[in-house]
């Protein structure tokens, strides 16, 4: 009888060890897609303000889909909700204020999906995929494995009818447990359901074209800067822009001086269109960044220009300066420089980072995007490598009590 | 006598579990792919030669292309031919090798035009 035990315990742990393993296993996170505990966050800037849109996770379909709009700063923007299946065309519709309780969108099987949501009339069209998580067909083998040397093994010892059958098929069934275990790197894992067919090779780089309408702003007035996106090696619309940094596209516009800067995230109008409203207080030439990053592939900076025309509005403010602490004070070009700040007061997160720094070399060829760290809530902290020495624009970007804070200085970087 | 007995029994234990794993294993069969845009459906069988049927609304003419972004590869639009009401089957062959195509289908008719686009997995 003890030796029967004794098998049995020993039959027990690689049971226990196994399960443990398969517990440990976690879904890895995505950052463009719908599934269970990852949201999805969408920032766009409308011309009544800016919006982070939250499309919350689920884990299985049919589902009501919950989608809530944030903002930095309280505002009591309403938006319009579209959810239109691009697999049967199904919708449904809802409303949402900033701030306010999520909308239930419908949301009936797993695949893609496009959200248009409409401010006034600026709409915006964000294609995203619901993704099911789907376990594979080895993993079942594994687990029907295991709970067969578990009755077996529980079922023996409560009935005291521990024979050589019962023995044999118990550790038989715990090997193939446990041989699938061993073997299930080497296996292929799930695709969650709705997953879109990607290609390991990367995508080519995009062509990007930046244009006003009107032709030519004027100082003051609102105009539409559209960005239109082309595959560089077919030529097709680029519409594969993966969320990065909670927004499809990052745009930086500034004037060619430097005192005029914004940095918005501009609506997916129409496959590989990108637009946003702006209005600038002085004339001149300005430089437009875009931040991009397609699926399967590397981030990418297409750049772009356009000239404003009028007289300079004279209630325009400078701006916001600093003076930031430079180690070393004197940066040399192609060693790194930290930059620190001090804020005004606690720090929010803001595109899910809480500092961001832009720098744009005076003649604008090279721009450069740093993410901060804040150390000890109080210093804002941004190490990057200047490549040239030459005289640098820079903008370091924080939010403090619902406000982004813009605050600009130069960098002398003499040799 | 019977401990052959108790390996057969084994033995097949573990060749129904493989048989299993085998036959449900993704990917194994061709399967239609359903596509939705503002005024068509279809349902395409990604496949040389390609099927297009059209489930909602009335489409009189259809043309593909295909695209292999990763690769770079764009091949020249497609025509198809109607062979029966709402099937259209393309001319030619489109995928020239296997792997991640995008198709785009452009179907005009009653309800105006419109291009739909998708992804597919080619593996001939």
């Amino acid at each position: 009888m003890k030796l029967i035990n004794d098998r049995a315990a020993l039959l027990l742990i690689p049971c226990i060890v196994a399960l443990l393993a398969v517990l440990s296993l976690a879904a890895p996170a995505r950052a463009h897609v719908v599934e269970a505990g990852a949201d999805l966050r969408v920032t766009q800037t409308f011309a009544a303000g800016e919006v982070t849109l939250v499309v919350a996770g689920v884990s299985r379909v049919p589902a009501p889909l919950r989608v809530s709009a944030q903002a930095l700063r309280p505002t009591a923007l309403g938006l319009e909700l579209e959810l239109r299946s691009l697999t049967d065309g199904s919708q449904s519709t809802g409303s949402i204020r900033v701030g306010r309780d999520p909308a239930s969108l419908r949301a009936s099987h797993a695949g893609p999906y496009e959200l248009r949501v409409r401010a006034g009339d600026e709409v915006s069209v964000i294609p995203f995929r619901v993704l099911v998580p789907r376990s594979a067909s080895w993993t079942m083998v594994m687990d029907g494995a295991f709970l067969l040397a578990g009755v077996l093994v529980v079922g023996g010892v409560l009935t005291r009818r521990m024979s050589r059958i019962v023995v044999g098929s118990a550790s038989a069934a715990t090997a193939v447990a446990v041989v699938v275990m061993l073997l299930a790197p080497y296996l292929p894992a799930a695709q969650p359901e709705g997953a879109a067919p990607v290609a390991e090779l990367g995508r080519p780089y995009a062509q990007g074209r930046f244009s006003t309408l009107p032709a030519r702003p004027a100082t003051g007035a609102e105009f539409t800067l559209t960005l239109r996106l082309a595959d560089g090696a077919t030529g097709q619309p680029v519409d594969d822009l993966a969320i990065h940094h909670e927004a499809p596209a990052h745009l930086i516009v500034s004037s060619e001086d430097g005192a005029v800067f914004r940095h918005v995230h501009p609506l997916r109008t129409a496959p590989g269109v990108l637009t946003v409203r702006l209005r600038v207080p002085q004339p001149g030439r300005y430089l437009a960044y875009a931040e991009i990053e397609r699926q399967k592939s590397g981030g990418q900076l297409v750049s772009g220009a356009f000239e404003v025309s009028g007289a300079a509005e004279l209630a325009s403010s400078p701006g916001e300066t600093v003076v930031p602490y430079l180690t070393p004070t004197a940066p040399t070009a192609g060693s790194p420089v930290t930059i620190e700040i001090t804020p005004e007061g606690p720090i929010q997160t803001w595109l899910g980072m809480p500092g961001h720094l832009i720098v744009r070399s005076e003649d604008g060829v090279h721009l450069a995007h740093a993410h901060g760290t804040a150390a000890a809530d109080s210093v804002l902290s941004f190490t990057l490598t200047l490549p040239e020495p030459g005289r640098y624009l820079a903008w370091a970007q924080y939010a403090i009590g619902g406000r982004l804070v813009t605050r600009s200085f130069a960098v002398a970087v003499d040799r | 006598m019977r401990r052959p007995r108790i390996l057969i029994a084994i033995c097949l234990l573990v060749a129904g579990g493989l048989f299993f794993v085998t036959a449900s294993w993704p990917g194994s069969g061709l399967a239609s792919v359903k596509v939705a845009g503002d005024r068509y459906s279809v349902a395409v069988l990604p496949a040389d030669p390609v099927e297009v049927r059209v489930t909602s609304g009335r489409a009189e003419a259809v043309t593909l292309a295909a695209v292999m972004p990763s690769m770079g590869h764009a091949r020249p639009p497609v025509g198809t031919v109607q062979t029966d009401v709402g099937r259209f089957v393309a001319e030619e062959d489109m995928f020239a090798m296997d792997g991640v195509w995008e198709v785009s289908i452009t179907l005009s008719g009653a309800e105006g035009r419109e291009v739909i686009t998708f992804s597919t997995v080619v593996s001939r």
